[in-house]
């Protein structure tokens, strides 16, 4: 009982610091708060931690919520990424909180119901508790996208994403109807054992539910042709949103996938394959066009997650053809994704919190020379993201590339590496404009404050990411990422 | 000892981040002392090693971290200090920290001071980890890394072009003899399947002879390249256009006798291929013969001392080629101080003299320069063998070496060289310090350098003089206990002392006749004329040759590349997949028009297209089934 309590202290500490919050949002200043909700963060990241490394699995409440629930190496993992991610997301918008005015009010409450969502998603063991928690996350991502209501695009953005939201989730509930119908549960344990007791044939209904659970899920990473809204929502929320979206959140879409995938379907893999390589397909080649057509920064970066998105379908794909150890690259690459990612929003965040641009390709005309160490970092950045040899980036696809090839998906490999090499075409279109442009403009003062620290932070990560050295003798090496990830999915088992 | 192997090793990196912080800044003093200072511990951690080592402790075995780890591929960064990794180390530290006090005299004006530090102590770090790496990966880390740092500092002076010229053709010259090296490394690998050193001489034994033979060469390629050996020597006397501390330390003392550390290194590699060794103690021997002779008439005091270099590091060859290591690395050691010293010296001459190299346009400068003097003319000494100084000691070893295992062509050239050196070095001190004052026509005013300058050189004199009899019987003990231990000695004593002391004699007299010749010397305009002088001064039209046949059919070859293959296929390929994807984005842009209503058909489609594969899907696996 105790022991249970103390598995679940990480997400109630959440959900009181939430509320708690709440109750705050009209005394303090924003600043403040983001400091609490940083601070609250920190304490639930801080308990997780201690937790991973040992294998354990546990129903927490096993008499009250039945098997809904569970916390295991692999959500420890995941948790630990969502935690760490919202973090760093709230710490590295510290200048762009201060220079906005519309953070008042349940902005920081309302993302820490968001980060609640995403743990549960990742603990959910049961399909009407990953509904449930991913229409947690969902709905206070929905309020943070419109959140700056001044502003006609965040309206905007807030309507469409809750319009097909609310679609994608009632395609979630008719599918999570089907499975019911055809198994007569929804928890995931006992969805798997009907299928293994049943003939291949006979799950027709089964299949045809999951393929609508899958719809939601790919509409919320932004697969093609799920993909319509992702350029304008993450044009049209805030920063610090569009980051969270982007890294984190994908973070626990990915999370309830695996355990979907792997631990339960993985048995239908055939039925799964077709449709996950057609979608592949789509997506990379979908988001390449979406990210090559952009003239906004922003933009590019949120076409460009949908191709990220791509590389990650193409390792799951991997999986359901019976490659399990793709899904440490997943999880490699979504660490990978994160730092650079964060990285370049940030840098995206420092400058329109100072300088109050765009941010299109045209504005950074001359950065290298007016801001040379943004620059510098903002080239590893790009460099990562395209995946360059010698940063994160590359180590990232490289493990997707090989668990691909190894599962004999040659001709999506291939393709991969294809859509890689496109990327470099809008990602060194920035570093180009950076610096193949004069302008009269004179260096600005680079200070040290949260924001470029922690990009600096992120700089480095990559570099040493991807020289795969661990420099600093206690930090994890990318092979102890990756057998950390190892140890994360034995555990679903 | 692992704390000392760290600080030995690190302490330059952490001096060359410090220095390069302040890298675009003017002149700040403390950069050179800083950067001296942690060179300073360097050299006293290396020592203490030495003497753990000395005292019979156990080579010291570290591995830092993981670099690669994916399948079978493992490469860590590991360190290995032991009686030869040792010996580099402290030739290494010793000559660096000297340069390094130097240079804060020498640069004193410059006004990239701060630059310049920061990559002289890149450099050191970077020939830190060739020597101690305990695996091939991170010797060719090193390897490269000291390439690096020797192209940036041979191009120091970027504004001139003619120092920009030879950074980029040693570089070039490097990096094909680097292809020999990495060939070599991957045959290690694949036949091996590991780059620890250890790993790969114990498995040496059992490899076919071919691919060691093949091994052998390749890495000796590479070694080629560092070492300047014929015919990839021509960049060395043209890297002489960097400041004069950076010969001293990179291209006299430490980089260029790479090659040399590495042969020795793989000595239970060469063991086995003895036919490739007597090629390499071979092309040793031509090499020493060939550059004393361009040596002979030049008129560019440190292209002499350049030339001089590259013939040592020939002798060096001959020594480990004969499967004489510990020989080839006692010559290094000795080499290393006493061609610093020289070259320290010449740095002294050329800032008294304003960056003159003509040293038929000094002459008599032991007036004004007496410190310089005593120490290059002791230098000179040394590098002639003469008794009791440290060539003596090393160089006559290896003649002994050559005559011993009846190698009596190679001895004969290696005497004759012997001769060739002490002339030319002679000719070299007479010219600039005796004899009438020539400079005076030339309006210079020279002065001695900075006594803190000297003062630091004196390290270096010292060692010049002693090294040879105080270091040699502890030094043998030391290092025969990893090198094979053979005895060199010629076994009548009458031959010997023959030998010893008509070297000596033979030696003498070259000087003698240096310093008869050259001592009141006029530019002998006849003498200019003869066909024999003009092919020794155009370094045998080799360079000529270079330019005529290599670069300038590759320069047209790649012209027509540029304009037919590059321009024509390349670049359109890569325009026509950029323009196709623009287009293709123009004409399907009207899908992502922002509008809710068309999104929410995307939807649907995309939802329909899923639902269609899964029941034509499960359908046709229940007829299948069926």
């Amino acid at each position: 009982m105790i022991y249970e309590l103390f598995l679940i202290l990480p997400m109630m500490l959440i959900v009181l610091g939430a509320l708690m919050l709440m109750l705050l949002s009209h005394r303090e200043a924003p600043l403040n708060r983001n400091m609490l909700s940083v601070l609250i963060l920190a304490l639930a990241f801080g308990l997780t931690l201690s937790r991973l490394g040992e294998a354990h699995s546990v129903f927490v409440f096993e008499a009250i919520f039945g098997r809904s629930f569970i916390v295991d190496s692999f959500s420890t993992l995941f948790d630990l990424m969502i935690l760490g991610g919202a973090m760093l997301t709230l710490l590295i918008n510290h200048d762009y909180f201060k220079s906005r005015h519309y953070f008042d009010g349940d902005f920081f409450a309302l993302v820490l119901f968001a980060v609640f969502g995403m743990m549960a998603l990742s603990h959910a063991h049961e399909l009407i508790s990953a509904f449930i928690s991913l229409e947690i996350a969902s709905l206070s991502i929905y309020a943070l996208v419109g959140y700056n209501s001044d502003n006609p695009k965040s309206r905007e953005a807030m309507m469409k994403y809750v319009v097909l939201g609310s679609l994608a989730g009632a395609l979630f509930m008719l599918g999570l109807a089907l499975i019911y119908g055809a198994t007569g549960s929804t928890e995931l344990g006992a969805i798997a054992a009907h299928i293994a007791a049943h003939p291949q044939d006979a799950h027709t209904m089964l299949i045809i539910g999951g393929f609508f659970v899958m719809v939601t899920l790919f509409f919320k990473i932004g697969a093609v042709p799920f993909h319509a809204w992702v350029v304008d929502v993450y044009h049209g929320a805030p920063l610090p949103v569009t980051m969270l979206m982007a890294s984190t959140f994908k973070i626990a879409l990915f999370a309830v996938i695996l355990r979907i995938y792997l631990g339960d379907f993985a048995a239908l893999g055939d039925f799964w394959s077709l449709p996950l390589q057609i979608l592949c397909v789509l997506t990379l080649i979908g988001g390449s066009f979406l990210a090559l057509s952009q003239s906004n920064i922003k933009r590019m970066l949120a076409g460009s997650s949908v191709v990220h998105a791509g590389y990650m379908l193409i390792a799951l794909n991997a999986i359901t053809l019976g490659n399990f150890n793709a899904s440490e690259s997943i999880l490699f690459y979504l660490m990978s994704y994160f730092i650079s990612s964060v990285g370049a929003f940030g840098i995206l965040s420092f400058l329109a919190a100072h300088e109050h641009k765009q941010l299109t390709f045209e504005d950074f005309k001359g950065f290298g020379y007016s801001h040379p160490y943004l620059a510098a970092m903002m080239s590893i950045f790009m460099l990562s993201l395209a995946g360059f040899p010698s940063t994160i980036g590359f180590l990232g696809k490289f493990y997707i590339f090989t668990g691909a090839i190894e599962a004999g998906q040659i001709a999506l490999a291939a393709l991969g590496i294809f859509v890689a090499f496109v990327s470099i075409f809008y990602y060194f279109r920035l570093i180009a404009t950076m610096y193949f442009y004069d302008t009269p403009k004179t260096e600005q003062h680079f200070g040290f404050d949260t924001t470029t620290v922690l990009i600096l932070l992120m700089a480095i990560l990559s570099i040493w990411g991807g020289i795969g050295t661990a420099l600093l003798p206690y930090l994890p090496t990318p092979d102890a990422l990756i057998e950390l990830s190892r140890h994360a999915i034995t555990s679903l088992d | 000892m692992e704390l000392y192997l760290y600080l030995a090793l690190f302490s330059p990196l952490a001096g060359s981040l410090i220095a390069a912080l302040f890298g675009a800044r003017p002149k700040t003093l403390f950069t050179g002392v800083v950067t001296s200072a942690l060179l300073g511990l360097s050299l006293v951690s290396s020592t203490i090693l030495l003497f753990y080592i000395l005292g019979g402790g156990a080579a010291v075995h570290v591995e830092m971290m993981t670099w690669m780890a994916t399948g079978d591929l493992y490469i860590p960064f590991g360190f290995l200090v032991d009686q030869v990794s040792v010996t580099m180390m402290m030739v290494v530290t010793v000559v660096s920290t000297v340069v390094h006090v130097y240079s804060i005299g020498y640069m004193d004006h410059d006004k990239s001071f701060n630059r310049f530090f920061a990559w002289l102590s890149a450099f050191v770090f970077s020939m830190m980890v060739l020597v101690m790496s305990d695996n091939f990966a991170g010797l060719f880390i090193g390897w490269e890394g000291v390439g690096l740092c020797s192209w940036a500092l041979i191009g120091f002076w970027y504004h001139k072009e003619s120092a920009i010229w030879a950074a980029n053709e040693a570089f070039i010259m490097n990096r094909i003899a680097d292809l020999g090296m990495l060939i070599g490394l991957f045959l290690i690998y694949w036949n091996v399947g590991s780059l620890q050193y250890d790993r790969f001489f114990e498995a040496v034994v059992t490899l076919d002879q071919s691919v060691l033979v093949m091994i052998g060469i390749f890495l000796f390629i590479g070694a080629m390249g560092k070492s300047a050996q014929f015919p990839l020597h021509t960049w060395l006397a043209d890297a002489m256009e960097g400041p004069t501390p950076v010969s001293a330390l990179i291209h006299a003392a430490t980089m260029v006798t790479a090659g040399v550390y590495l042969v020795v290194r793989a000595n239970p590699l060469y063991e086995m291929i003895p036919e490739v060794g007597y090629f390499v103690a071979s092309l040793g021997a031509f090499v020493a013969m060939f550059a004393a002779s361009m040596a002979l008439v030049n008129r560019d005091m440190k292209r002499i001392i350049a030339y001089s270099t590259l013939s040592q590091l020939g002798y060096m060859f001959v020594a480990a080629g004969l499967g004489a290591y510990w020989v080839a690395l006692f010559h290094l050691m000795a080499h290393a101080f006493f061609k610093a010293l020289l070259f320290l010296g010449a740095g002294n001459v050329m800032h008294a003299m304003s960056d003159e190299l003509d040293p038929f346009k000094m002459g008599g400068l032991k007036k004004v320069m007496k410190g310089t003097w005593i120490m290059m003319t002791l230098a000179s000494v040394a590098l002639a063998g003469i008794w009791p100084l440290a060539g003596f000691f090393s160089k006559d070893l290896i003649l002994e070496v050559a005559f011993v295992e009846h190698h009596y062509v190679l001895y004969t050239v290696l005497l004759l060289t012997a001769m060739l050196t002490a002339f030319y070095s002679f000719r070299l001190v007479a010219l600039i310090f005796h004899g009438e004052e020539r400079y005076k026509e030339y309006g210079s005013h020279p002065h001695e350098a900075y006594t803190f300058m000297l003062i630091a050189m004196s390290p270096l004199a010292l060692l010049a003089v002693i090294a040879g009899f105080a270091f040699k019987g502890s030094y043998i003990d030391m290092v025969t206990a990893v090198l094979p231990a053979t005895e060199y000695h010629v076994h009548s004593p009458v031959v010997f002392w023959i030998m010893v002391i008509g070297t000596q004699l033979l030696v003498g007299a070259a000087i003698a006749y240096a310093y008869k010749k050259y001592q009141n010397a006029k530019i002998d305009k006849a003498f200019e004329q003869r066909p024999c002088y003009k092919v020794l001064f155009n370094q045998y039209y080799i360079p000529h040759f270079y330019e005529e046949y290599i670069s300038k059919p590759y320069r047209e070859l790649s012209h027509v590349a540029w304009k037919q293959l590059d321009l024509r296929v390349v670049d359109a390929t890569v325009d026509g997949i950029a323009t196709l994807f623009y287009k293709t984005g123009e004409q399907t842009h009207t899908m992502q028009n922002g509008n809710l209503s068309t999104m929410l058909r995307w939807m649907v489609a995309g939802t329909v297209l899923l639902l269609a594969l899964g029941v034509a899907f499960t359908v046709g696996i229940s007829v299948v089934a069926g």
